[in-house]
């Protein structure tokens, strides 16, 4: 019982809850920066460069929210 | 004043003559027209994301009780990037999802950022016939509309939807099938 207690505190379902949720979002910006790299080869607009770029920097900031997770909480 | 000379009108919703290529443009092939949904409809994907934040605010009283300052601040951000990034990919759906009508084919670019990409091309020459719908109320006030174009034989009818002065874009439509239809 002891070590479900340790095992199942609101921080640790936090955690563990936090490093799933990230990760699954890490998958879903990478799939968002696909399609758009894919679309942008399709119709070429002097924006794409600018929506790329801004998909990336989303994919990043994903990533470090999955090592938040991990590290931080 | 020509339809066909350069404008841009609704955010880039509707632009004659725009600064768009695509992937199978011909040397001599130019992009006459492009069509985009009115930007007013982004307008629900924006309220949803005023809502998100006023949620976010409310739940920050309760859950600061129950866990740590570090995990409040950690579901802060997670949250506020995830508003970001849904309101990012309906702009991002907005955006790409485009018709193009240069002076050889009509082109239909149907996109969901995470999932499909759907492209239909048409000659100019197959078109057969051109509808404009518009219903409700708030299409109406900000003006747009749907329009369809029927293509001969087995080939796939376009469908741009929620498009800004549809009337005036059905219009340009014609002058381009007429002046360059039959070539």
């Amino acid at each position: 019982m002891e070590i479900l207690n340790t095992l199942f505190t609101v921080q640790r379902i936090i955690q563990i809850g936090g490093a799933v949720f990230s990760f699954l979002f890490i998958v879903l910006t990478i799939q968002m920066y696909v399609q758009v790299r894919s679309v942008s080869k399709t119709v070429r607009t002097r924006r794409n460069g600018y929506i790329q770029m801004i998909s990336f920097i989303l994919v990043i900031i994903s990533i470090l929210l999955f090592l938040a997770a991990i590290f931080f909480l | 004043m020509s339809q066909l000379e350069e404008s841009h009108s609704t955010l880039h919703s509707l632009c004659v003559r725009p600064n768009v290529q695509f992937d199978s443009q011909r040397d001599d092939e130019t992009v006459l027209l492009s069509m985009r949904a009115h930007p007013v409809t982004l307008v629900p994907a924006f309220f949803s994301t005023i809502v998100f934040f006023i949620l976010i605010f409310f739940l920050n009283f309760v859950i600061s009780q129950l866990i740590s300052v570090r995990s409040v601040l950690y579901i802060n951000i997670f949250f506020i990037f995830f508003v970001f990034v849904y309101l990012w990919m309906q702009i991002v759906n907005w955006y790409f999802n485009i018709g193009l009508i240069t002076n050889m084919q009509i082109i239909d670019v149907d996109f969901n950022i995470l999932t499909f990409k759907e492209i239909t091309r048409t000659e100019l020459a197959h078109v057969e016939d051109i509808t404009v719908k518009t219903s409700g109320f708030i299409s109406g006030i900000f003006d747009f509309g749907s329009i369809y174009i029927q293509t001969a034989g087995s080939e796939i009818n376009s469908e741009f939807i929620m498009i800004p002065h549809p009337a005036r874009a059905a219009k340009i439509i014609e002058d381009i099938l007429k002046q360059y239809g039959n070539s």
